[in-house]
């Protein structure tokens, strides 16, 4: 059983990837967001399954917008994260910080 | 706007929830195809397959994995969005994994009836396949439907269909309003030299429109220029794929080039694309000549070339006949001062005649490849029908199973899915295996297959295939799954429950369905024995006839002259003499000659007559009669008698020339009371004297055109005639060899040619054996075909008669060993048994007796010497399948016979 709180490095990258995209956090501009960014190609299989898993944990949540015929009529959602979620990054980040103190030399200096 | 490929958006519909989740991803998937579609449509369509189908899998995953279904109903305890749709999956999935559990723990039943299946499919399949690339996939051409050959009639001459004369189509070309493009062609045959061996080849001389007509672009380079094709035109030549692969390894820098033909260095202008095809001579040509003729002053009679053209579009072969019919009259008029041209158009009945280029290709092989497909149809039913009753009988063993299910609430709805779920998951097994039947029996089918079956390298395993492959299963499926439904009423399930299994003999109406699908096993299975039967007792009929010479011992070959070796008739013969005397020298050959065109290979010429002492009466033809090339020593050879006179020796083309003899057909129909040695004959329009040749012997009719035709009325001329130096020489003949074993003489036969002119190849060697049957081989595949399929009907059959009366006994071992021990003899017991079986197989044989008598028409084309209700057949076919059908009974009799009655009593 998962426990609530705990982000994969994969999806932090999700989530990451929504945040700089703002109001336009959509499927496809995720994907294109982490490959461009991240260096990370993504099956759309893996990446909607993450993105139901984190809506399932409360790290994201999404509103409805409707689809113009370049989406074959087809709604849209647009995803936000949410306080939990910005809560679990920081957590994320400051575990990662806190471990790496020290370990500047050998892991390379960072920006 | 680009369009995602909809058998992936479909599955995406299908996998995916019907909610704003799965609405949005699918409409994700296909914003983004279509804004990569705008920069590459290729790439996009390959990205959307790929990410269509990672999504479908994830999805799955999610929905079977358990871990999602208990996270899903913890979720929905939480009062979050709960998804639909998935509880129908789940019942599926779970019927899915008790069919199959089920399936396991019985494996002879799944076994059996998966092989049943898997014959049954895999020869549906692949006959489907033969059907789906020679008769409906699509020529691949652009609107391959607008292509028509140009081709005449004149039925009242006894021409059923003949080509296009050059005149005829000069007027139709300038003067039609129908036709986008026309071409004409004639096929010829020439010899290649210079740099690799010698080689015969197939090869077109044509107009250019023919490859406008055909719409294919050359590979490489071009195809001809309207002066290239005028008289005089510039010696070019294209070449086709394979003959550039294998002579010139591929050569990019082949353009250019010159290439050896008959002897004449011509360029090589273009190169054509792999599987330029389009049916008739074409499908082996290697190169194609410019025609170099001028269509305008060509005579209006000579009707030996081809033509070829596309319809414009609106127009159909119908409109473009009309057209033809009225360009006639104008042509009329033209050529009036042409007595012939006009008496052959009066006389004949003559008439355009169109066809689409995929029928002229198909043929007459459209109607025995749906025979086939009909007939595979037939034992797939029966196989089907096999299944279904063994699906009855374990249903019958599994009624208490059942009425526990029904009793603890399961509805009728419930265990009729059950029992489909099973039959789905047996028919997908079955069609799996079937598939791979298919696969592997499709290269058998086809080396069987006649080799003039157009377009053989079109027959393959695709899609179509596929999905018919599926179709049939699911059918089969539902077929097979739906009679254990019928079978089984809640009500009824229940009362087994309360008379907990007590042996009873089966009431009537338990056994009825599983006689009706005996029943019409064997009605279908007759219908293909007599059918079967019809051919190939046509096949024996045709063997037994005389074709005019003896077949055995024979061994054929071509040798074809090129002109610029061999000028004139006198080098030509000078040759053909020499070559005879050192074959007829080599060990163990008896007897050697040669002809034109050797008997059921190739096709005589012919051409008007006249007949000294009978003229021809105003607005009649001459007598039309074909016409050959024989040297001393044929006729020997090939075993065709001389009825009066003499055969050809050799002073006939050494200085005693205008000597020929007829076939004894064309000298009863002339001569009918007359003895016509002495009598003159010359081809109508020579007016010389010297045109004159003098019947010096008369020889047994051959049937040149099928062993099913009539014998040839034939005239044979030596291979030189009176005008010794301006005649026709005879570059091209056949050869024949009396020899006790033909097949080991080749070799020899090469050197010896060899010898003599090392430029030289040997075009189609053959035992004259092979090519008999060649002439009778759609027969042959057709019979051989039915013979296979009705066998498989009649095992099947057999089988399924077979497994219903052993059940039947083992359901009354009981019963059976009460009467035995009430005296009942162990005769009498296996007579009851077999009585049974063969009263089924009895209803089935006059159903399926009544049905061949409808069917057999359809074979009516292919049949020979045989009624489609031939008497013989029918009753043949009917003593077969009863013996068959008393086998099958008597095995399970015999043991209903050796029942114990104390054991049988003591079970209970």
């Amino acid at each position: 059983m998962r426990r609530k709180g705990y982000l994969g490095e994969f999806e932090q990258l999700v989530l990451l990837a929504a945040l700089r995209l703002k109001e336009e956090a959509f499927g496809p501009g995720i994907a294109a967001e982490l490959e461009e960014r991240a260096g990370r190609r993504v099956s759309r299989g893996a990446l909607y399954g993450t993105l139901d898993r984190l809506e399932k944990k409360g790290f994201l949540n999404w509103t409805e917008d409707v689809g113009g015929p370049e989406r074959s009529g087809q709604p849209m959602r647009l995803f936000q994260v949410t306080k939990e979620g910005l809560a679990a990054l920081r957590a994320s980040r400051e575990a990662v910080r806190k471990l790496e103190a020290g370990l500047e030399e050998l892991l390379g200096e960072t920006r | 706007m680009a369009t995602p490929p909809p058998l992936l958006s479909a599955l995406l519909r299908l996998v995916l929830s019907d909610d704003v989740t799965g609405r949005s991803i699918h409409g994700d998937l296909d914003q983004e195809f279509r804004q990569r579609a705008r920069r590459d449509p290729v790439a996009a369509a390959r990205w959307y397959r790929r990410e269509a189908l990672s999504v479908a899998g994830h999805t799955m995953a999610r929905a079977v994995s358990p871990a999602a279904r208990r996270r899903r109903h913890l979720v929905s305890r939480n009062g979050s969005k709960a998804r639909k749709g998935d509880p129908m999956l789940q019942v599926f999935l779970r019927e899915l994994r008790y069919a199959v559990r089920t399936l396991a723990r019985s494996p002879r039943f799944t076994l059996v009836a998966a092989f049943t299946l898997a014959l049954g499919i895999g020869a549906t399949s692949s006959i489907f396949s033969a059907v789906n690339g020679v008769l409906l996939r699509p020529l691949p051409y652009p609107h391959a439907e607008r292509i028509v050959g140009l081709w005449h009639g004149a039925p009242d001459l006894g021409y059923e269909q003949f080509g296009i004369s050059p005149g005829i189509f000069y007027h139709y070309q300038t003067e039609n309003q129908v036709y986008e493009a026309m071409g004409l062609f004639a096929p010829t045959q020439e010899t290649l030299t210079e740099d690799a061996a010698a080689e015969r080849v197939q090869a077109i001389a044509t107009t250019r429109g023919l490859f406008d007509v055909l719409g294919i672009a050359p590979l490489m380079g071009r195809t001809f220029t309207p002066d290239e094709t005028d008289e005089g035109g510039p010696m070019v030549v294209v070449i086709s794929h394979a003959l550039w692969q294998r002579r010139f390894g591929g050569d990019r820098e082949i353009l250019g080039r010159s290439l050896r033909v008959d002897g004449t260095p011509r360029e090589i202008i273009g190169v054509m694309p792999r599987g330029f095809d389009f049916g008739g001579a074409n499908r082996e040509a290697e190169l194609w000549l410019p025609l170099r003729m001028n269509l305008e002053t060509s005579p209006p009679g000579s009707f030996s070339f081809q033509g070829i053209a596309r319809l414009r579009p609106g127009v159909t072969p119908e409109g473009a006949v009309a057209q033809e019919e009225a360009l006639l009259q104008r042509i009329r008029e033209q050529y009036a001062d042409s007595e012939a041209f006009i008496n052959f158009l009066d006389a004949g009945g003559f008439h355009p005649i169109s066809h689409t280029l995929q029928e002229e290709m198909v043929g007459d092989m459209q109607r025995p490849l749906w025979i086939l497909l009909g007939t595979v149809g037939f034992v797939l039913l029966i196989a089907c029908a096999n299944v279904a009753n063994l699906f009855l009988v374990r249903a019958e063993g599994r009624q208490r199973e059942m009425a526990v299910r029904a009793a603890m609430g399961a509805g009728r709805g419930k265990l009729a899915s059950h029992f489909l779920v099973e039959s789905f998951v047996l028919a997908g097994v079955g069609g799996a295996a079937g598939l791979a039947v298919a696969w592997w029996g499709l290269p058998l089918l086809l080396r069987m297959a006649p080799p003039e079956l157009p377009r053989l390298d079109q027959i393959s395993m695709d899609g179509r295939v596929l999905g018919f492959t599926l179709a049939v299963t699911v059918l089969a499926a539902l077929f097979f799954g739906a009679v254990p439904i019928l079978r089984f009423r809640i009500p009824k399930l229940l009362g087994v429950l309360r008379y907990a299994g007590r042996g009873t003999t089966e009431g009537r109406e338990r056994h009825h369905l599983r006689n009706v699908l005996v029943v019409g096993q064997t009605a279908l299975a007759m219908v293909l024995l007599v059918g079967s039967g019809l051919l190939v007792k046509s096949f024996w009929e045709i063997r037994r006839i005389d074709p005019g010479f003896e077949t055995a011992d024979l061994l054929t070959f071509g040798i074809m002259l090129p002109e610029a070796d061999y000028p004139g008739p006198l080098e030509t013969a000078a040759f053909h003499t020499e070559l005879l005397d050192r074959l007829g020298a080599l060990p163990g050959v008896r007897s050697v000659g040669a002809v034109s065109s050797l008997p059921l290979a190739q096709s005589a010429s012919g051409t008007a007559h006249d007949i000294e002492g009978i003229p021809t009466a105003e607005g009649e033809l001459p007598p039309m009669f074909w016409y050959k090339y024989a040297t001393p020593g044929y006729f020997e050879t090939m075993g065709i008698a001389v009825e009066t006179g003499r055969v050809f020796r050799r002073s006939d083309h050494e200085g005693d020339y205008g000597n020929i003899l007829v076939s004894q057909a064309l000298a009863e129909r002339i001569w009918p009371d007359q003895d016509p040695m002495g009598h003159r004959i010359r081809t109508t329009g020579d007016t010389a004297e010297v045109g004159w040749n003098t019947i010096v012997g008369v020889v047994e009719s051959t049937r040149d055109h099928g062993l099913r035709e009539d014998p040839i009325e034939v005239l044979y001329y030596p291979m030189v005639g009176p005008r010794v130096e301006e005649d026709y020489a005879t570059r091209q003949l056949t050869y024949a060899i009396r020899v006790q074993n033909p097949t080991q003489l080749v070799s020899q036969v090469r050197d010896v040619v060899g010898e003599m002119d090392p430029n030289l190849p040997l075009a189609a060697i053959q035992t004259m054996d092979e090519v008999v049957s060649d002439s009778i081989v759609r027969l042959t595949f057709t019979a051989l075909a039915l013979g296979l399929a009705s066998f498989m009907a009649l095992i099947l059959g057999a089988v399924g008669l077979y497994g219903v009366l052993s059940y039947v006994v083992n359901q009354r071992t009981q019963e059976i060993g009460v009467r035995m021990a009430l005296g009942a003899q162990a005769g009498q017991v296996q007579g009851m048994v077999v009585a049974s079986g063969a009263k089924l197989a009895l209803i089935g044989l006059v159903l399926g007796m009544a049905g061949a008598g409808g069917l057999t028409r359809l074979l009516q084309g292919l049949l020979f010497g045989t009624q489609p209700l031939d008497p013989v057949t029918f009753g043949g076919m009917s003593v077969i399948l009863l013996g068959v059908g008393l086998l099958a009974s008597y095995l399970p009799a015999r043991r209903a016979a050796t029942v114990d009655p104390v054991s049988s009593m003591r079970a209970e």
